[in-house]
Formats: C-alpha cells, sequence, structure tokens
C-alpha cells in the first residue's frame, strides 16, 4: 500500500515537476539555494500527501505547499539550510540549459526583486494560471488577483519599458 | 517591455527531469526537518523544570528576602522567557502548507516575530540574571548561602556590571548589524512587523 503511494506520489511529482522548477528558480539565485529548497518542497510535499484531497486539482496543491515552503525557506535560508540533511544528488535534473536573452534575464532580475507574495502571483500568472486558480492558491479575491496583475503590468512598463 | 510578451517563453518547456531514486531517497528519511519543532519543545520542558525548581525555592523561603527576591526575580524571568516559546509552539504546529498563501505567509510572519521577541527577552534578561542564579543555585542545589560566603559588595558589583553590560550590549546593538544585534536594537522586529503589514496590504 506504502509502496503504491509512493508509485502515486512519484508520478504526479513528475507530471509537475516544472511547478517545482519555476518556484525554486524564482526564489532562489545560486544552484545550491536552489536544490536545497526543492528538497525541502518534495520532503513538505510527501509529509502533506496522505492529506492531499482529490476534489482539488494537484496542481493547486502543489502550488500552494511550493509557495509556502519557498516563502518560509526564504525568510530563514541560513537557518533552514543548516537543518538539512546532507544529500548531494540533486532532485531536478536539467539538460544543458540555454543561455537565457537580454530580455530573459532582465524580466528574471525584476521578478527577484518583488516582494514574496507578488513573486507568486507572476509565477502563477506566467504559468498560464486563470484569475480563479491564482485567487485558490493564494487565498485572496479573483478580483484582488485581477487588479494586482495589472499593477504589476504598469510597474513592469514603468521600471523595464524603455530597456 | 510588457509582461504578457514572456508567458509563452516562460511556458516553453524546459529539459528538465526528476531524479526519481533521489527523491525515494529523500521520501524514506523524511523527518530530518523537524528540528526547529523539537528545539521550542526541549526548551519549554526546560523552563518547566525551571519553573518548579524556582517556584519551589520561592515556597522554601518564603520568610527569607535575600533568597525571596533573586527567587522571585528567576521565577518571573522564566516565566516570561516562556510565554513567547509557547505561542510560537502553538503557531507552529498551527502550520499547514497546504492552506493559501496568504495564511501561511501570515503564520509564518508571526512566529517570526515570536521568535524575535523570544531571542530580545533572552538577550536583555541574561546579564541581569547571573547574580540572581548565582544565589538562587548555590543554595537551593549546594546549600550553600552567596551572601555570607561572597562579599555583599561583590554581589552588588555582579549587579551593576550586569546593567552596565546590557546598557553597552544596547549601545553597541544600533551600531553593528547581525542577527542578535539586530534583535536587541528591534530592528528585525520592525522588519517582521513590516512584513505582516505587507502580508495585510496584498490581501486587500
Amino acid at each position: 500500500m506504502k509502496a503504491a503511494t509512493e508509485e502515486d506520489f512519484l508520478a504526479r511529482l513528475d507530471e509537475h515537476r516544472r511547478i517545482l522548477w519555476k518556484v525554486a528558480g524564482t526564489y532562489c539565485r545560486g544552484d545550491e539555494d536552489r536544490r536545497d529548497l526543492v528538497q525541502e518542497i518534495v520532503v513538505q510535499l510527501w509529509r502533506a500527501f496522505p492529506r492531499y484531497d482529490e476534489q482539488y486539482r494537484f496542481s493547486t496543491w502543489m502550488y500552494r505547499i511550493a509557495m509556502n515552503v519557498a516563502i518560509s525557506f526564504h525568510r530563514s535560508e541560513s537557518r533552514r539550510t543548516r537543518d538539512l540533511m546532507p544529500f548531494d544528488e540533486p532532485l531536478l535534473e536539467i539538460a544543458a540549459p540555454e543561455p537565457p536573452s537580454d530580455e530573459s534575464r532582465l524580466l528574471h532580475e525584476w521578478i527577484a526583486g518583488l516582494d514574496a507574495l507578488n513573486k507568486a502571483l507572476v509565477i502563477l500568472y506566467l504559468d498560464g494560471n486563470s484569475q480563479e486558480e491564482i485567487a485558490e492558491v493564494l487565498g485572496i479575491s479573483a478580483t484582488n488577483v485581477s487588479t494586482k496583475i495589472n499593477r504589476l503590468k504598469q510597474r513592469l512598463r514603468r521600471e523595464l519599458g524603455t530597456k | 517591455m510588457e509582461l504578457d510578451d514572456f508567458k509563452q517563453r516562460w511556458m516553453e518547456p524546459d529539459a528538465i527531469r526528476i531524479n526519481t531514486r533521489a527523491v525515494r531517497a529523500i521520501v524514506r528519511a523524511e523527518d530530518s526537518l523537524r528540528r526547529h519543532w523539537r528545539n521550542v519543545t526541549l526548551e519549554l520542558i526546560l523552563d518547566g523544570i525551571l519553573l518548579l525548581f524556582t517556584g519551589s525555592f520561592v515556597a522554601d523561603h518564603i520568610r527569607e528576602p535575600r533568597f525571596l527576591l533573586p527567587g522571585l526575580v528567576l521565577h518571573l524571568a522564566v516565566i516570561l522567557l516562556s510565554a513567547p516559546l509557547l505561542r510560537q509552539l502553538v503557531l507552529l504546529r498551527g502550520v499547514d502548507y497546504a492552506e493559501p498563501v496568504v495564511a501561511i505567509r501570515r503564520q509564518v510572519e508571526r512566529l517570526r516575530i515570536e521568535e524575535i521577541r523570544a531571542l530580545r527577552w533572552t538577550l536583555s534578561a541574561a546579564p541581569l540574571l547571573w547574580t540572581p542564579l548565582l544565589i538562587v543555585t548555590m543554595k537551593g542545589l549546594l546549600g550553600l548561602d552567596a551572601w555570607a560566603l561572597l562579599n555583599t559588595r561583590w554581589i552588588f558589583a555582579n549587579l551593576a556590571f550586569g546593567i552596565v553590560f546590557l546598557a553597552a550590549m544596547l549601545w553597541a546593538s544600533r551600531r553593528i548589524e547581525g542577527r542578535w544585534m539586530d534583535a536587541l536594537a528591534g530592528r528585525s522586529l520592525r522588519v517582521a512587523k513590516r512584513h505582516l503589514e505587507e502580508v495585510a496590504q496584498f490581501a486587500e
């Protein structure tokens, strides 16, 4: 039974591995921090998996956990990394990433300068989630999501518009 | 530059894959991250023992002001230092990462504020508690009278040194940065409170 649960967990994790990659990549700059964060997210996902309710989308549940862990991790990075078990193998492997374009680099730098909650909002928006889905993950109203996205778009135009 | 222009590029599939073997190893040894919870619990157990010890010391020396006073100071200090820990434990137990992000962020910031308050109390109280701790420990554990064995002037000098030391630490904390100094000067508390306000504004 436990093996079946583990297989199910691994299959779902694999299907939504992009969430891990995007969240860790947005909240951490260095490779080592990113690897530690992915590890912590996977541990928390596994711990919460027995309580996962099938009536909700797996991605919504995974976004919530990944972002909550990332935000907590981000706020107490130095202490947390010391608490992680030593584990050298990365949980996510990437095949020879292409160097980012200047525009992509600028956008990533801009996102890195946002506060933790706006970062979460941008990830969810760029990942193509609807306003209702974003609202469900963040726990705010869909109208609020729409307002905040518009403000972020204006801010991006203002700050990077001429670059 | 438009946010929507990046959507396509952002959503392009990345050549990533899950290292299944590593994930299996992690999930089979997943209990390594409960240290914070464990540390707070251990501190509370220790505080409970100290509370019993100082409480019984106070009761035993109720008619001896020279022991009663340091005993009461310590007893009160243990109560004041345990309160934020207890609140931390309650908050920690309430954290469910599957809850909406804004709610968890609020909880995490509250937890952080409690942590900083506990650290600030501990750092501020430590230099002043040394003398009462010496008097109570000597009497309570060894049956020795510190007032008689040590010079009274020496005891008051220690107390005065504690006050001067604390004042010096507070002065230094306004000039030097670092985890302890930031907590002592109230900088980290201000930052944590600002973060909590940001969360409230985000949810509006």
